[in-house]
């Protein structure tokens, strides 16, 4: 039996369906001397903004039984840095690059995408639609259907035609499927599902929350029962492929993702504690995949879902 | 940045204080670790609980690398209990160390206080190792089961001048460690002055520095999520550009004046919940 690890979404096809999830790999350069980037399916970038971000201040990270919560503000070293220092390294790498994008307002994100076309190195963006810990934008527009379809077809009009456009949803709204149809109308070639869920610890010496925001965005294994009852409800709502994300710590969780209705999975929070999990899981999935009598990850998905839309 | 990641047993385990043991891996580390370098280490299931911990490392002889842990919660309690035998997942060595260049011809004060022994155990050593001006360490405790005494009484690093708070036996002295540093300022007022240990002991040590115009390197700890500059928790405000610096890579040790290290320096700080870019 011959596997076919390749997945496709829009005018890219990848190599295989293993990505690392923005925010836990940073730009895809730091991990060089202990794994190959290339060989993945991709990486997702640090979220970029316009300027660059100093981010909230400590503590931003707060570790909890099966997750953690953190609150870093998307620090990041902006949209001219990053095409100037690490556009340049990815490329030279040959890694298959997905560019994590927030924005303060709708052109922003234009704005980044018509910056990006510049550039070469890159094949898809990711509108980060769905961050917790900022005080604009972010979440703001990812809980309204009618600004997520907006957004959405402006940044595809200012997208060259070899590149993929995601969709990063949040998981903290009542109907992620309404969601996830606008960014499909708006032209989205792939939905990634779920960022954090909004969390809180309390530090009861203080009687405060542990962060100064109150809310933080909790991610690890203890998320993996929502994100996949997400996937599963976007699933039911798009015929574009879908980008599972959220608590995947074992090859076991990437195919439970395949099964809900994710075509390519992300690795997230696992990756601090081991940087080359993601890696791991790529060179064993065909052989897990030859094991299951199965020739492709969709090839796993719930005969209860409905079908794809066929590409192209 | 040769950087190891590996499943590594444990082959010794000694008690050394209160609380606090050496815990020895069989590592093979590809380059020489530098005093302050330390190893993410991640024990048992990664499902129950995610992170990996951050130890600064004791010595490394060979293949193997000791790491001293004192239980203060949940990650170093796993840790302290781990058995001879088990392994634990080791990423290192990482961030930068003491820049010897920095102690060059010029006598230096070490002031240590709990687990931040283990850097200026180092650092001692190899200052010792050196030659040159004497460097003059000096550790605080609350009591004397607090002491790592082997660790203190291991020559060459040593002889310290051991601080307590509470109860000191006989050549131990009463108080605080800052009392030992004004006395070691006040006889080498162009020392050099390395410290690392509780905040409020490095607070107190960087304002006599600041107040006296003597240069001080601090090894700071701080909450790390990844050990590799990536996750961003561990970020400080750098006089320079780019002004976020991560304690685990460009740290953990900084020349103090090249940050924003008191609470004091913070005026301009974004509000709480606010973002500060």
């Amino acid at each position: 039996m011959s596997i076919d690890l390749r997945v496709t979404t829009g005018p890219v096809t990848w190599r295989n369906p293993v990505f690392t999830a923005s925010g836990t790999w940073g730009y895809g350069i730091e991990y060089f001397d202990l794994c190959d980037p290339s060989d993945l399916g991709g990486i997702v970038t640090k979220t970029v903004t316009v300027e660059p971000r100093a981010g909230n201040p400590q503590p931003r990270v707060c570790e909890l039984r099966h997750g953690m919560l953190n609150s870093i503000g998307l620090e990041n070293v902006g949209l001219a840095a990053f095409v100037g220092q690490k556009l340049p390294v990815l490329r030279e790498h040959r890694v298959p690059t997905v560019v994590s994008l927030a924005a303060r307002d709708e052109v922003e994100f234009t704005t980044m995408i018509d910056e990006l076309a510049a550039h070469p190195g890159w094949s898809a963006v990711e509108l980060n639609l769905s961050c917790p810990n900022v005080a604009r934008g972010g979440l703001d527009f990812g809980r309204d259907p009618a600004r997520v379809e907006r957004i959405t077809a402006d940044a595809r009009r200012a997208l060259p035609a070899d590149r993929a456009l995601w969709v990063k949803l949040t998981p903290n709204v009542t109907a992620i499927g309404d969601l996830a149809r606008a960014a499909e109308t708006g032209g989205a070639h792939a939905i990634s599902c779920i960022n954090t869920l909004v969390g809180m610890e309390i530090d009861l010496d203080r009687r405060e929350p542990v962060f100064p925001r109150g809310t933080a965005g909790y991610s690890g294994p203890a998320i993996l029962p929502v994100a996949l009852a997400k996937v599963w409800e976007v699933a039911h709502a798009v015929g574009i492929p879908i980008v599972g994300i959220g608590g995947i710590s074992s090859l076991d969780d990437v195919l439970r993702f395949f099964v809900a209705g994710a075509t390519a999975v992300q690795v997230g929070t696992s990756l601090f504690a081991r940087p080359d999990l993601a890696n791991v899981f790529e060179r064993r999935l065909a052989e897990r995949l030859a094991a299951m009598d199965v020739e492709r990850p969709v090839d796993l998905r719930s005969r209860r879902l409905p079908a794809l839309r066929p590409v192209g | 940045m040769p950087r190891t990641l590996a499943e590594c047993p444990v082959v010794a385990r000694r008690e050394v204080a209160r609380d606090t043991v050496v815990v020895s891996f069989e590592v093979h580390l590809e380059e020489p670790v530098t005093a302050g370098q330390f190893a993410m280490v991640h024990t048992g299931d990664d499902d129950a609980y995610v992170l990996p911990r951050p130890y600064s490392i004791l010595d490394v002889v060979g293949d193997r690398m000791d790491l001293l842990v004192k239980v203060a919660g949940r990650g170093s309690k796993e840790l302290a209990q781990i058995r001879e035998g088990a392994t634990a997942r080791i990423f290192g060595p990482l961030g930068q160390g003491f820049d010897l260049a920095d102690f060059e011809g010029r006598p230096s004060v070490l002031v240590a206080g709990g687990v931040g022994i283990v850097p200026l155990y180092r650092l001692a050593r190899e200052l010792k190792r050196r030659g040159g001006p004497a460097a003059r360490p000096l550790f605080g405790a609350h009591t004397p089961a607090d002491l790592p005494v082997e660790l203190l009484g291991d020559e060459p690093a040593g002889p310290w001048q051991l601080w307590i708070e509470e109860q000191p036996l006989e050549g131990q002295r009463l108080g605080l460690v800052t009392l030992g540093l004004e006395e070691a300022l006040d006889a080498t007022p162009d020392a050099i002055v390395a410290t690392c240990g509780p905040t409020p002991m490095m607070h107190a040590v960087a304002r006599m520095c600041r107040d006296r115009g003597v240069p001080l390197r601090v090894c700071l700890e701080e909450q790390m999520g990844c050990g590799a500059g990536v996750c961003r928790a561990c970020v400080i405000e750098h006089a320079d550009q780019p002004r976020m610096r991560t304690v685990c890579k460009e740290g953990p040790v900084f020349d103090v004046d090249q940050i924003r290290f008191l609470p004091e320096d913070h005026t301009d700080r974004a509000e709480p919940g606010a973002c500060s870019a």
